[in-house]
C-alpha cells in the first residue's frame, strides 16, 4: 500500500504553488498597481486576511455578497495605499470556514490593465478545519 | 597526507549538506512559502511541547435490521448509505434467502436541491451558504426484508423517514461564528508580514551583505531560486531565522488557539431533532410508526450523550394481531459513545474507532422493556465506517432471538468520501 505523502502544509493541506515571488518593483507613479485574486471552492465561507506590516486591508466581510466564490481587489490605486517605499504584504487563508480550496493569483499590472508580472499563483487546498496558511512579499514602490 | 587531503576535501563537500539537513523544512518546499510556514509550525511545536458532530448514514433505529439503537439528531450533508450485511439478520425459518439485511438511504433536502439545480453541494460556498435550511431535513427511504416467521410484523417492510433539524448550532457558516477568528486571522496576518520581512531581512544580510532586501528577495527566493539560497544557511543562521520566527508568533499562537477552541466549541453545542421514521407494508401486515426527539449533546471532547424521547405506534389496519402487541408504547433511549482518539481533522474528516453503549426502554400498558446495546464503530476510510452491534434484551421477543443478537453492516457518508477524493 502506497504511503501517504506528508502534508504541505498544516495537519492535511496541499499545494500547488506556480508562482512564488517574494520581492518586487511595483512603478506607482507610472500607474502601476496591484491585482489581487482569491478564488475558493468548498461547503462554506472563506476566512482570510490581506495587510501590510502597518495596518490591515481586506478580509472576507469587507467585501459586499461575502460568502462568495471569487474575491478580488486591488492596491495601490488610491493616494494613501502605500504606508511606506518598502513594505511588506501578506494574505493569510484558514480551513475552519469550511472552504477546501484558495487558489491566489497576484499580479503587477499597468495602467493600461496589462499584466506587467505574476507576483502568486498557487493553489492551497485542505480538509482540516484548524488548517492556516500564510504567504506574502516584499514589494518595494518607486 | 593525501589520505587525509581527500578526507579533508570530502568533509568540506559534505557540511553545506549537514547544514541544510538540519533543515527539515527545505527538502519538501515548493516555494519560500511553503518553507516558512513550515519553520513557524516548527518553531511552535517546539515552543508547545508535546502536545463530531454525530451524522447517521445508518437505517432509523425503528427498523430491526439497524445496526443502532438510539438515533442521531442529523443527517449526512450529502447522501449516507446504510446496510446490515449478509448472514446475520434473521431470515424466515426453513428460507434460502442470501439477500442481505435492511438497506437505506439518507438524503438531505440540500443534496435534492443541489442536484435539481446540477451544483456540486460540496464545492460552491456561496450555494451552501444560502441554503443552510435545506440541510436540516433529510429522507431516508430503504428496505427491510422479512425476519423470523415472514409474517405480520416480521413481513418484509418498506423504511421511510423524515428528519428536521430543530436547534443547529453546529453550523460552521453562520457569520457570527467566526467573527472572533477573522479578527484573529487578521491580527496574525499583519504579525506575520513583519515576520516575513525580519527574515527576508536576516537571509540578505547573511547571504547577500551589501544589497537591499528587495532585491535579495526578488532574484534568491523565488520558486527557481530559493533552494539554492536557503541550503546556503547554515545551523547558525538558521537559528538566528527560527529566533526571529520566535519572536513574532504571538499573533499565530493566538489565532491557532482561536480556531482550535471553535472547533472544540462548535463540535459541543446541543443539537435537537424531530424525527418519524416507519416500517411500511402493505394491506396483509401493520405499519411501525417512530415518532421522537432527538437530542446530541457533547460532555467531553471524546464522549458524546445521544436521548430520544418519543411514541412507537403500530396500525393495525383492522387486522388482527397477536393478543400480546402493543400498539401504542412510549419509548426512551439514550446512548454514550466514546471516541479512542480525538477526531483527526477538524471538522470534516478522519473518524476515529468509537465504542458506544446504549438503553432503550419502551413503556406500554404500566410494563416495560428494555434494550441495552453496545456497538463498535470502525472506520474504514473517510466516510465509511463499518458498525458491529450486540444487543440484550429482558425479553427475547424484543429481539426476535433468544437473548442476544449481532449486527454487523457498513455506512457510507458520500459528503466525507467526497471530500477525502477532492
Amino acid at each position: 500500500m502506497a504511503k501517504t505523502p506528508p502534508p504541505d502544509f498544516g495537519k492535511a493541506g496541499r499545494l500547488k504553488i506556480r508562482t512564488d515571488e517574494q520581492g518586487a518593483l511595483v512603478n506607482v507613479t507610472a500607474g502601476e498597481f496591484i491585482r489581487l485574486k482569491l478564488t475558493v471552492k468548498g461547503p462554506g465561507q472563506a476566512v482570510f486576511a490581506f495587510g501590510c506590516q502597518h495596518r490591515p486591508l481586506w478580509s472576507a466581510p469587507d467585501f459586499p455578497g461575502h460568502p462568495q466564490k471569487v474575491y478580488e481587489w486591488h492596491h495601490f490605486k488610491q493616494p494613501g495605499d502605500a504606508d511606506a517605499p518598502a513594505d511588506t504584504y501578506a494574505l493569510t487563508i484558514a480551513f475552519i470556514g469550511g472552504i477546501t480550496s484558495y487558489t491566489f493569483l497576484m499580479e503587477t499590472v499597468a495602467k493600461s490593465g496589462t499584466v506587467v508580472a505574476t507576483l502568486k499563483d498557487f493553489d492551497a487546498s485542505s480538509t482540516a478545519a484548524q488548517d492556516v496558511l500564510h504567504t506574502g512579499i516584499m514589494l518595494l514602490v518607486s | 597526507m593525501i589520505r587525509r587531503s581527500v578526507l579533508l576535501f570530502l568533509v568540506c563537500l559534505t557540511l553545506p549538506a549537514f547544514a541544510h539537513a538540519q533543515d527539515t523544512c527545505l527538502p519538501n518546499a515548493q516555494g519560500f512559502t511553503q518553507w516558512i510556514n513550515c519553520r513557524i509550525d516548527l518553531v511552535i511545536a517546539a515552543k508547545s511541547g508535546p502536545s463530531g458532530g454525530e451524522k447517521q448514514a445508518e437505517a432509523p433505529s425503528v427498523a430491526d435490521d439497524s445496526t443502532t439503537l438510539v438515533d442521531t439528531s442529523s443527517a449526512p450533508d450529502f447522501v449516507g448509505l446504510g446496510v446490515t450485511l449478509l448472514g446475520l439478520r434473521n431470515a424466515p425459518e426453513g428460507s434460502d434467502d442470501t439477500n442481505p439485511g435492511g438497506t437505506s438511504i439518507t438524503a438531505t433536502a440540500y443534496s435534492l436541491l443541489a442536484a435539481a439545480y446540477g451544483k456540486d453541494p460540496l464545492a460552491d460556498p456561496d450555494f451552501y451558504a444560502n441554503h443552510h435550511n435545506w440541510r436540516r431535513v433529510s429522507f431516508t427511504v430503504g428496505r427491510e426484508p422479512a425476519r423470523e416467521g415472514g409474517v405480520g410484523l416480521n413481513s418484509a417492510s418498506t423504511i421511510a423517514g423524515v428528519k428536521v433539524v430543530l436547534l443547529d448550532l453546529r453550523e460552521i457558516t453562520r457569520t457570527e461564528n467566526l467573527t472572533d477568528i477573522q479578527s484573529a486571522v487578521e491580527k496574525s496576518n499583519m504579525e506575520f508580514a513583519n515576520l516575513l520581512r525580519a527574515v527576508t531581512e536576516i537571509l540578505a544580510a547573511a547571504l547577500a551583505p551589501g544589497g537591499s532586501a528587495v532585491d535579495f528577495a526578488k532574484s534568491s527566493l523565488s520558486v527557481g531560486t530559493f533552494k539554492g539560497t536557503l541550503m546556503k544557511m547554515d545551523g547558525e543562521l538558521l537559528k538566528r531565522i527560527d529566533a526571529a520566527i520566535l519572536a513574532r508568533i504571538t499573533a499565530e499562537v493566538a489565532m491557532r488557539d482561536a480556531i482550535k477552541a471553535k472547533i472544540t466549541e462548535i463540535k459541543n453545542r446541543p443539537q435537537i431533532s424531530l424525527a418519524w421514521s416507519s416500517n411500511l407494508r402493505d394491506a396483509t401486515a401493520p405499519d411501525q410508526h417512530r415518532f421522537q426527539a432527538i437530542l446530541d449533546y457533547n460532555l467531553a471532547p471524546r464522549l458524546s450523550a445521544t436521548g430520544n424521547l418519543g411514541l412507537d405506534l403500530i396500525d393495525d389496519k383492522d387486522l388482527t394481531l397477536p393478543p400480546d402487541t402493543e400498539t401504542s408504547v412510549f419509548r426512551a433511549a439514550g446512548s454514550l459513545k466514546l471516541a479512542f482518539a480525538e477526531p483527526g481533522h477538524g471538522l470534516v474528516l478522519s473518524q476515529p474507532v468509537t465504542l458506544g453503549l446504549s438503553l432503550d426502554l419502551q413503556v406500554a400498558g404500566g410494563d416495560t422493556k428494555y434494550k441495552t446495546q453496545v456497538k463498535l464503530d470502525l472506520p474504514v476510510t473517510a466516510g465509511v465506517t463499518i458498525p458491529i452491534s450486540l444487543t440484550w434484551a429482558d425479553r427475547p421477543e424484543v429481539i426476535d432471538e433468544k437473548e442476544v443478537r449481532g449486527l454487523f453492516g457498513f455506512t457510507i457518508d458520500t459528503s466525507k468520501l467526497a471530500a477525502l477524493l477532492r
